[in-house]
């Protein structure tokens, strides 16, 4: 505990010290918006030093040893551990916790539209409950699956015994909760109301509490960029002898096509909610009429990112559900090298598609169809990732396991939000289409379908190799339909009350609606309460289940090839890769991991 | 819990950390293109190629030229590093630190005519103060990063044996060089 | 230590410093040509494309050692 206290001492010392200078310096007050700025940037410097960074690091700067502090057992989680397997299990709790705080609040949203009126909030509160719902679960799609998969097993599948930089690795993390305390705490200051797109003007002109939300998510990216980074350099120079890149586990090609995106885009992000706070603080004009500024260039400096994020968010997922699929239904991974070309044109094509957020923004028309285009091209690759899952399930020998199951329901879910999203990308019916629920139910398909669900299903599936121990096989099931069956009962209704021009962002609606409405709250709820199963579940099993052998699934790749959970340095001696990772029923087909006469000596 | 004096790889050499270590600083020069790219496409978007009259083209210019002195100078830091010349190594590191500081100083003297001629709230004004600004700021961090080596390196700790944090920090201030060089057009000359 | 070195490639290291400033020199005469383009030459903008690019591409290969990449600096 003692790293955490004086991570969180230092850290209140370095916000007292940022917001010092700037109530001295300038005319801000100790709580004005300068203030919460540097207050924040002193004050994460403060708590990253605090934590452990100076020990492991810092002290190297100024000429010292630095110095490794030991821990075992659940000690090791609570303090700047550089160790792979020990963040992945980091980003994979927190996340876990911000999603179900996040899930909360998207059922006071629900209550609140249960019926037409003003209900549980006043309008005003609503929009800060709905930015607030949303920010928390950008952070759990981009850094769920990225984050905790990320981190934890693409050392492990491509046999290194750590990544390519385990301190840049811990500090990214340790800059998560500094970013969920400043986006939780927003409230005290104001909070913010502008969605968690922070559009401008509004982003320009309301509470502070948007400015904890802009240092925050900055924060957040830098820690997704140092995170992109290692991925991508670990994919590229740690690899075991043998594991050339067309014996690359698919999901480390989703990983590293995620990691390339996440590495370059994320700094838009970073820009324009630089350019908001410069706007607030600096007197700058980038989004102000008046000016000469204009509002328009946020959307496309935004949404050049944060198109791409869909991706970020949704390619680790991809490549989890292809992973499940080929070890559970014991066939090789259909058309392998097809599924590595799409990852990376999905990758390429979605950087050049941000504009289908806009065609209702009054941007040149003239873009319109050539957006239009590039975003129905995307469709191409991701298609030809369906037919791999499909053309891998078809004639498979089916295991049908917690873990195939959600992959069945995620590609359910990413097939409707696939499909419905061409009529958003069709600026001739976005023009109608923009801004309602239905925009709302199709995001949700393919997010919570495409990243939610793989989170889910990796969850359940490396749940014995992270603990040691088996889950609960019923209850992950009954958990699993139980989530599915009540997603679509809440979000089929949400399309309904999208054509029908409800409007999303908004606490109040037509009075029309309220029966549709009513229905998909009570169904949002039960869908809330089966997490209840899951935590209770994961919780129970990680303590009293049965212990897990090393290779449960009978999986290839190699992290099954080692104990559960795997030793300190991954692997007893340094692993070389031979046959295929997906070879299932492949006649003759050598092992994946090279098998050694005598391992030990 | 791995420290770092242990081998990030099984029988990992230093060649091979080394060359992990300068691809991991290319990805990051690569991510902060994108950042300097947002800032600078940007200013095209708001202000097109428009300059005001009262840019002082002459201090501009002389910034340019020390900002590629402290380039030279940190080439020279490098090579003498590389060839365990540690004198040279200080003299070209100091000299380096000093021009950086010098340039810090222009910007300052700039920024206080700017402030009158085309303050933050005109629409040039914005993209001059925000792309100037974001530059200082990485030229901050690298003096900071090249006193450090200057530190670290007083008693000829690093030399051809070590050389990797030298040439790491000098890289970056090249890669801080090279923005400027983008830069410079973007905002002054049109 | 002469000859080859990891930090900057073959050569002795006169060979290197005087790399070192040629290369400046040609950044500075780029600079100063650019200069006065940009000051004679109404609309400039694809003119100092060229300028732009020659100077990075000498400062990311002479300077920053872009080709050690591949090679990690090695020999």
């Amino acid at each position: 505990m003692w790293p955490l206290i004086r991570g969180t001492l230092s850290g209140i010392v370095g916000y007292m010290v940022g917001a010092l200078i700037a109530t001295l310096t300038t005319t801000s007050t100790f709580s004005g918006e300068f203030a919460l700025v540097l207050g924040f940037v002193f004050g994460l410097l403060g708590w990253l030093f605090g934590i452990g960074m100076w020990n492991a690091w810092g002290r190297e700067w100024v000429g010292l040893t630095p110095k490794t502090e030991k821990a075992e057992g659940w000690r090791r989680y609570l303090r700047f551990n550089t160790d792979h397997k020990v963040i992945g299990a980091q980003y994979l709790v927190t996340m876990l916790i911000v999603f179900l705080l996040a899930g909360l609040v998207a059922m006071a949203m629900r209550a609140e539209l249960a019926s037409p009126g003003q209900n549980l909030f006043t309008a005003d509160v609503y929009n800060k409950v709905m930015s607030m719902h949303g920010i928390l679960m950008i952070a759990v799609a981009v850094a769920g699956i990225l984050g905790a998969f990320g981190n934890y097993l693409v050392p492990l599948m491509i046999g290194a015994d750590d990544m390519a930089f385990p301190r840049i690795n811990a500090l990214g993390y340790w800059m998560v909760p500094p970013v969920a305390i400043a986006l939780l705490a927003a409230p005290l200051v104001g909070s913010f109301d502008a969605g968690w797109t922070a559009y401008p003007p509004l982003s320009v002109l309301n509470g502070d509490g948007q400015v904890l939300f802009n240092v925050a998510v900055i924060a957040f990216g830098l820690s997704s960029i140092l995170g992109g980074l290692n991925i991508v350099a670990t994919v590229i120079t740690m690899r075991a002898p043998g594991m050339t890149w067309s014996k690359l586990p698919i999901f480390v090609w989703a990983a590293f096509a995620a990691s390339i995106l996440s590495l370059t885009v994320t700094q838009f992000f970073a820009a324009s909610l630089i350019m908001i706070l410069l706007d607030r603080i600096a007197g700058t004009t980038w989004f102000g009429a008046p000016g000469g500024g204009t509002a328009l260039l946020y959307e496309h400096v935004f949404w050049f990112y944060s198109h791409p994020a869909v991706y970020i968010m949704v390619l680790p997922g991809m490549g989890v559900i292809l992973e499940i699929i080929s070890h559970f239904s014991r066939k090789p991974l259909f058309a392998y090298k097809a599924v590595v070309v799409s990852f990376l044109s999905i990758a390429g094509i979605g950087s050049v598609v941000w504009a289908h957020h806009m065609f209702t923004s009054g941007m040149a028309q003239n873009l319109e169809g050539p957006f239009m285009a590039l975003t129905e091209a995307v469709s191409i690759p991701t298609g030809v990732i369906f037919l791999a899952a499909v053309g891998t399930l078809w004639r498979g020998k089916l295991w049908f396991q917690t873990p195939l199951l959600l992959a069945f329901f995620w590609i359910f879910q990413f097939l409707i939000g696939g499909i419905t999203g061409v009529f958003l990308a069709d600026f001739v019916t976005d023009l109608s289409l923009h801004d309602t629920y239905f925009v709302v139910a199709h995001f949700h398909y393919t997010i919570v379908g495409g990243s939610i669900f793989a989170l889910m299903a990796g969850t359940f599936y490396w749940f014995p190799k992270v603990t040691g121990r088996m889950y609960n096989e019923k209850l992950g099931k009954i958990f699993a339909t139980w989530f599915f069956v009540f997603f679509q009962l809440t979000f089929i209704p949400l399309f309904w009350v999208g054509l029908n021009g409800m409007n999303r962002r908004v606490a109040t609606y037509q009075d029309n609606l309220g029966g549709v409405n009513r229905f998909a709250s009570m169904m949002a709820m039960i869908m809330g309460l089966s997490f209840v199963l899951f935590v209770v579940n994961l919780l129970w099993s990680a303590k009293f289940g049965p212990v897990a052998p090393a290779n449960p699934w009978n999986a290839r790749t190699l992290e099954w090839q080692v104990s559960s959970p795997p030793p300190e340095h991954n692997f007893p001696s340094p692993p070389s890769v031979d046959g295929g990772p997906y070879d299932y029923g492949v006649v003759g087909a050598p092992t994946h991991l090279r098998e050694v006469a005598d391992p030990v000596g | 819990m791995t420290t770092s004096a242990e081998p990030i790889q099984h029988g990992a050499g230093p060649s091979r950390q080394r060359r992990i270590n300068q691809l991991g600083l290319w990805l990051f020069f690569a991510s902060e293109t994108f950042l300097f790219g947002a800032f600078i496409s940007s200013r095209f978007i708001t202000s097109q190629t428009s300059t005001p009259e009262d840019l002082n083209q002459a201090l501009a210019l002389a910034l340019t030229i020390v900002l590629l002195l402290s380039s030279i100078s940190a080439y020279l830091a490098e090579t003498a590093n590389a060839h365990d010349d540690h004198r040279g190594f200080r003299i070209y590191t100091v000299a380096t630190i000093t021009l950086g500081a010098l340039f810090l100083g222009g910007v300052a003297l700039e920024w206080k005519e700017a402030l009158e001629y085309f303050p933050p709230g005109t629409i040039y004004g914005t993209a001059f103060f925000s792309l100037v600004g974001l530059h200082a700021f990485h030229v901050l961090t690298g003096l900071i990063a090249l006193a450090v080596i200057l530190f670290l390196g007083k008693e000829g700790r690093f030399g051809s044996k070590d050389s990797w944090p030298v040439e790491g920090v000098i890289k970056y201030w090249h890669f801080v060089d090279l923005a400027w060089v983008i830069i410079y057009p973007t905002l002054y000359l049109f | 230590m002469t000859a080859v070195t990891p930090a900057t490639g073959p050569g002795t290291y006169n060979d290197r410093v005087r790399l070192g400033w040629i290369t400046a020199a040609l950044l500075a005469v780029l600079t100063l040509i650019e200069y006065a383009v940009a000051i004679n030459v109404e609309n400039p903008l694809i003119l100092l494309l060229p300028f732009v690019l020659a100077k990075g591409a000498l400062i990311m290969d002479f300077f920053m050692h872009i080709r050690k990449l591949k090679t990690g600096g090695d020999h």
